[in-house]
Formats: C-alpha cells, sequence, structure tokens
C-alpha cells in the first residue's frame, strides 16, 4: 500500500514539536510535511510533491483559519476524499457543532493522548471519522 | 290597539308640536302646554258657541270673537312666539273674566280669576305672574268698588278664594319650577366633573402609555446588555480553555515523550520523575476542567453535546477499564451488575464524566471490598449506582459533598480533589432530567446513585435547537 502523506499546519511551536516527535520519532512517519503558519496556504498546497491523504490542522491558525483552510482544500480537484482533521486545544459543545457542520472529518483535542494518537491515526487514514474529544 | 294609540298620540303631537326655533326645554314645554289648552278652549268654545246659536237662533258675537282671538293666539304660539301668545292669552283670560262678572253683575265670576293665576303660574315666568296678580287684585277691589254691589260673604267669598289661593299656587308652582332648575344645575355640574374626570383619566393614560414605552425601552437595553455580557463570559470561557490547555500539552506530551525513551535512553529514576511530572500534569488538567465547567455552570452556560442512541455499556466498558488503573494494588475487587440498556439520548461524554467521577471518588476511598457498578433499566428511565465499601458518608456531611469548593474531613485527608467533581456531576445529570443522589451511613460504605430518562421531551427540544443552531 502507498504511504499516506500526512500535511500538518500549526503556528504554536511546542505543539508543532509533539506531533512531530509521536509522528516522526514514535510511529516512524517520514511523509509528514508541516506548515507553520496558513500564509499563501493555496499556492503551498498546490505546490507539495505529493497530495497529503491526511490533512491535520489547527483552527485558530493566521492569516486564514482552519474552516477557510478547509474550504479551500475542498475546491481544489483531487482534494475531495482527503481527510481534514481538527486539532485544537479549544473544544467546547459548539466549536464541535461548527466543526461538524464544516465538514471536518473529525477532531483530536489538544493536549493529545501520546497512547492513543497513533491507534487514532491509522483509524482515520483508513477511512473513520473521529469526533475525539476527551 | 298599539297602532290607533301610536296614531292618536301623532295627531296630538303635531297639533301641540313646539316650533322648533325653540330651545329652552322648559319654554318648549310651556309651548305645547299652551298649545294644548288653547285647543281645548277652540273646542270648548266652539261647541259653546254652536249650542248658543242653536238655542237663540244666531251666534253670539262675543263668543264667536273669542273664538277667532284664540285661534289667532294658537297660531302665533305655534310659529314660536311663545312670549306673545302666552301673555295676551293670560291677559285674554284675565280680561274675559272681569268683563263678565262686570256685565253679568255677578261677582262670583271673580273666582274664576283664579284659574287665571294657575295659568299664569304654568305659562309665564313667575315675576310677572306676580306683577299679574297684584294688578288683578287692584282691577278686582276697583270693579268691586265702582259697581257697589251686596257685600255679602257669598260675593266676598270669590276674592277671599282669590286672594288666599294664588298665592299658594304661585309659590308652589315656583317652588316646582326652582326644583327643576335647581335639578338641571346638580346634573350639569355632574356632567362636567365627569368630564374633568375624563380629561384627568386621559391623560392619566397618556402617561402610563409613556412610561411603558420608557420601560420597555429600558428593557430591551438590559436585555441587549445581558445578552452581551453573556456572549462575553462565553468568549472567555472559551479562550481560557485555549490558553490553558495549550501549555499543558506541552507539559504532558514531552515528558510521555521523554519517558518512553524516543529522545534517548532514559534510566528507571528518571522514567519515574519524568511519569511524576506527567501525573502532575493531568492532574492539573482535570482541575482546569473542573474549574472551567464549574465556571459554565454557574454562568448558566453549560451546553450538553447531544448524541442519539449512546450505548452506554459501551462507556460503562471504558470506564470499567480506568477503574482498575484506580484502584491499583488495594484489595479492591470491582463487580460489574450490568443489565443489557437500551441506546439512548445523551451526551456521551458528560456521563462517562459523571461515572468516572462516582468510580474515582469509590477507587479513592475504599481500601478494601468491592466497589459494584449497576446499571437497570427501570420503566422509563436508567437507574444507575456505584457501591462502596468505603468509610461512608455522615448524615451531616451528605450536603456538604454536593457543595462545590467544599470537601468533608475524610475528604480533605485524601489530597488530590477539587471538591468540584459531584457538584458538577450532579449539575450534568440534572441537566439530562435525572436525578444524582447517595445513600450511605457513617462506616457502612456509600451508594452514589443517578437516574436518566429514556424519553425526556426537554432533551429532544435541545437536540432540536443544537441542530438548529447548527444549520444557523
Amino acid at each position: 500500500m502507498p504511504d499516506t502523506h500526512y500535511l500538518y499546519i500549526e503556528d504554536d511551536r511546542l505543539s508543532r514539536e509533539v506531533i512531530k516527535l509521536v509522528m516522526q520519532d514514535i510511529m516512524g512517519i517520514s511523509t509528514l510535511t508541516i506548515f507553520e503558519n496558513s500564509e499563501n496556504f493555496l499556492e503551498r498546497l498546490r505546490n507539495l510533491p505529493e497530495k497529503p491523504n491526511v490533512v491535520l490542522l489547527d483552527i485558530h491558525v493566521h492569516p486564514i483559519t482552519g474552516f477557510e483552510m478547509l474550504r479551500l482544500i475542498r475546491s481544489q480537484p483531487g482534494f475531495e476524499r482527503t481527510k481534514v482533521i481538527a486539532v485544537t486545544a479549544s473544544v467546547m459543545n459548539e466549536e464541535v457543532q461548527k466543526l461538524r457542520s464544516a465538514g471536518f472529518d473529525g477532531t483530536i483535542s489538544k493536549p493529545i493522548d501520546t497512547t492513543v494518537f497513533p491507534t487514532l491515526l491509522q483509524r482515520i487514514t483508513q477511512g473513520e471519522s473521529i469526533w475525539q474529544i476527551f | 290597539m298599539m297602532e290607533t294609540n301610536v296614531q292618536k298620540f301623532n295627531l296630538w303631537s303635531f297639533l301641540t308640536r313646539p316650533h322648533p326655533r325653540i330651545t329652552d326645554i322648559e319654554m318648549k314645554r310651556q309651548s305645547a302646554l299652551l298649545a294644548g289648552l288653547m285647543l281645548a278652549i277652540i273646542v270648548m268654545v266652539s261647541v259653546a258657541e254652536a249650542l248658543l246659536t242653536i238655542q237663540n237662533g244666531q251666534p253670539s258675537v262675543v263668543t264667536l270673537g273669542g273664538l277667532v282671538l284664540t285661534l289667532v293666539l294658537y297660531f302665533l304660539n305655534r310659529t314660536g312666539n311663545y312670549r306673545w301668545a302666552s301673555v295676551l292669552f293670560v291677559a285674554q283670560n284675565f280680561l274675559l273674566i272681569f268683563v263678565a262678572s262686570v256685565v253679568t253683575n255677578d261677582l262670583a265670576l271673580l273666582l274664576f280669576a283664579s284659574i287665571t293665576i294657575i295659568l299664569s303660574a304654568m305659562l309665564l315666568p313667575p315675576r310677572l305672574s306676580v306683577i299679574l296678580f297684584f294688578v288683578g287684585l287692584v282691577v278686582m277691589i276697583a270693579i268691586m268698588r265702582l259697581h257697589p254691589m251686596t257685600a255679602e260673604f257669598t260675593t266676598l267669598a270669590p276674592t277671599i278664594v282669590f286672594f288666599v289661593t294664588s298665592p299658594l299656587i304661585l309659590v308652589f308652582l315656583n317652588h316646582r319650577t326652582q326644583l327643576e332648575k335647581e335639578r338641571q344645575a346638580e346634573l350639569r355640574e355632574a356632567n362636567s366633573k365627569l368630564r374633568e374626570h375624563e380629561a384627568l383619566l386621559e391623560k392619566r393614560v397618556e402617561e402610563r402609555t409613556r412610561e411603558l414605552a420608557v420601560a420597555k425601552d429600558e428593557a430591551e437595553a438590559a436585555r441587549h446588555r445581558a445578552e452581551e455580557a453573556d456572549r462575553l463570559k462565553s468568549q472567555f470561557l472559551a479562550s481560557m480553555s485555549h490558553e490553558l490547555r495549550t501549555p499543558l500539552n506541552a507539559i504532558l506530551n514531552f515528558s510521555q515523550i521523554m519517558s518512553m525513551g524516543v529522545l534517548g535512553p532514559i534510566n528507571d529514576r528518571q522514567k519515574t520523575t519524568l511519569n511524576e511530572v506527567v501525573g502532575s500534569g493531568k492532574h492539573l488538567l482535570a482541575l482546569i476542567n473542573d474549574v472551567l465547567d464549574m465556571s459554565k455552570i454557574q454562568g448558566g452556560m453549560l451546553n450538553l453535546f447531544l448524541e442519539e442512541n449512546v450505548s452506554l455499556n459501551e462507556v460503562l466498558d471504558t470506564v470499567a477499564g480506568t477503574a482498575a488503573s484506580l484502584i491499583g494494588e488495594k484489595p479492591v475487587m470491582l463487580i460489574r451488575d450490568e443489565d443489557a440498556l437500551p441506546p439512548v439520548l445523551c451526551d456521551k461524554r458528560r456521563i462517562q464524566q459523571v461515572l468516572l467521577n462516582l468510580i474515582s471518588n469509590a477507587a479513592k476511598f475504599t481500601h478494601d471490598g468491592t466497589i459494584t457498578v449497576s446499571a437497570k433499566c427501570q420503566n422509563d428511565q436508567l437507574l444507575f449506582a456505584v457501591i462502596d465499601t468505603g468509610p461512608g458518608i455522615a448524615s451531616k456531611d451528605k450536603d456538604i459533598i454536593f457543595q462545590p469548593f467544599q470537601q468533608t474531613e475524610t475528604g480533605i485527608q485524601h489530597a488530590g480533589g477539587t471538591g468540584l467533581g459531584l457538584p458538577i456531576s450532579r449539575n450534568l445529570i440534572e441537566a439530562h432530567g435525572g436525578e444524582l443522589w447517595v445513600e450511605s451511613e457513617a462506616g457502612r460504605g456509600a451508594a452514589f446513585i443517578f437516574t436518566l430518562p429514556l424519553r425526556s421531551p426537554k432533551l429532544q427540544e435541545m437536540l432540536h435547537e443544537q441542530m438548529g443552531a447548527n444549520h444557523a
């Protein structure tokens, strides 16, 4: 099976470090791309050598928000089946509703549980929608 | 029968109707009265004339003259000249009597002068009647002087009668007129008072309406302020959530990763120390979550995230797994006594939170014995219980444990609580329409029990609102 390509957009340095450690060091994933902000998002997305299968993003990034990024991703040909997961520290019930209705395929709340995260990622890659809010 | 009466009445009222140009009510009536009297006289005199003509073979000129005069006066009255008609009528009457008595040399006729006084009292203004009375008196005395007649009692009688009764009648009729006038004045005053009152009421109503409008505006403004305050609170809690969790992310994850040896080999002591860091971090996270939950509850902003067809058996499985680690090495056995539960509408995460809270309390305080988790379906509700064989709860403490920020003696001794777990759990259950309570005695363990309704219209409505807000 071809490698799954991951894209992660996060402006918090520490959060990036954590995900890098978990995905690269613990899970051994080598196909992870990280954007440190959402500037020129569409251009950078198009310029990626490989289309990501799974996009993890933080809602509260600048200048383009997570919702806007989702919309841009979906508007691109070939990205209709890309799994887009919101990774966010602010998870209140109203927000989960908003995420759901915006069309996200799931959400994982921060702080992530490093013991569970790998399994979750696997399930997502296999096509499941995860709404892990605790 | 009614028809003829109406017809008759119409004829009479036609003949005695006052002229429209008379506006005063009293004069209208007087005009009608005069007309009636004159009609009667005309009829009687006509009949008398007819009889006299038959008897004498020729009509009496005097009677004819009187008839004509009366007719003239009738029409005068009919055309609205009431004053002239009435004065002339009374004068004619007076003259007739005096002339008749002189001509017939019969003083007895003077008796009829009383009738004239009555007529004048009815038809003329009071002052005129008084003048007429004295004039009549003078004339009467003059006649008696100029025509010396036997001054017998029988001839004096008319004078006396006239003399005595007329003033009485005058006074009486005057009294009636005055009474009438007073009544009218009273009525007018009552009317004007009423109108004053009306005006006052209208003013009051206007005032009140203005006050209400102002109050309504103020209420609107207050409502907007309250809504704004709520919005700010909500925003604050949301951002607080974010701000507090982000650094914790770093603490927990980096420590976990390090302790897994991902960044290099770790010796046992380092591993243990890092686990302490993780433990504290998790504890801090629990505290933050509890405080945020309590803020939401106290701010009335706790919203459930409702899902349909939740399998609480699965939730119980998850929680039971955690229970084992909470019990640790203690000689405590976990017993599960659960029925197969029907799917239910609830906030899965929050029910898990409640179960976890109850079980971790039980695990914390029970040092040996059993912890039983039971779940039953009872008519239209689910019944959950967490029963332990720990120290139990004294009745004085049963209320305290559900109060925020308060712990019992025993509770404080077992460090590691916020005192918020139970109050939050109770609020969460009550938000679902259920109840949470404890049954316990000191030294005899404790049973924490809660119910969840299976079909709740309140929850259904909340679900609709939740979905509605979604699509908004």
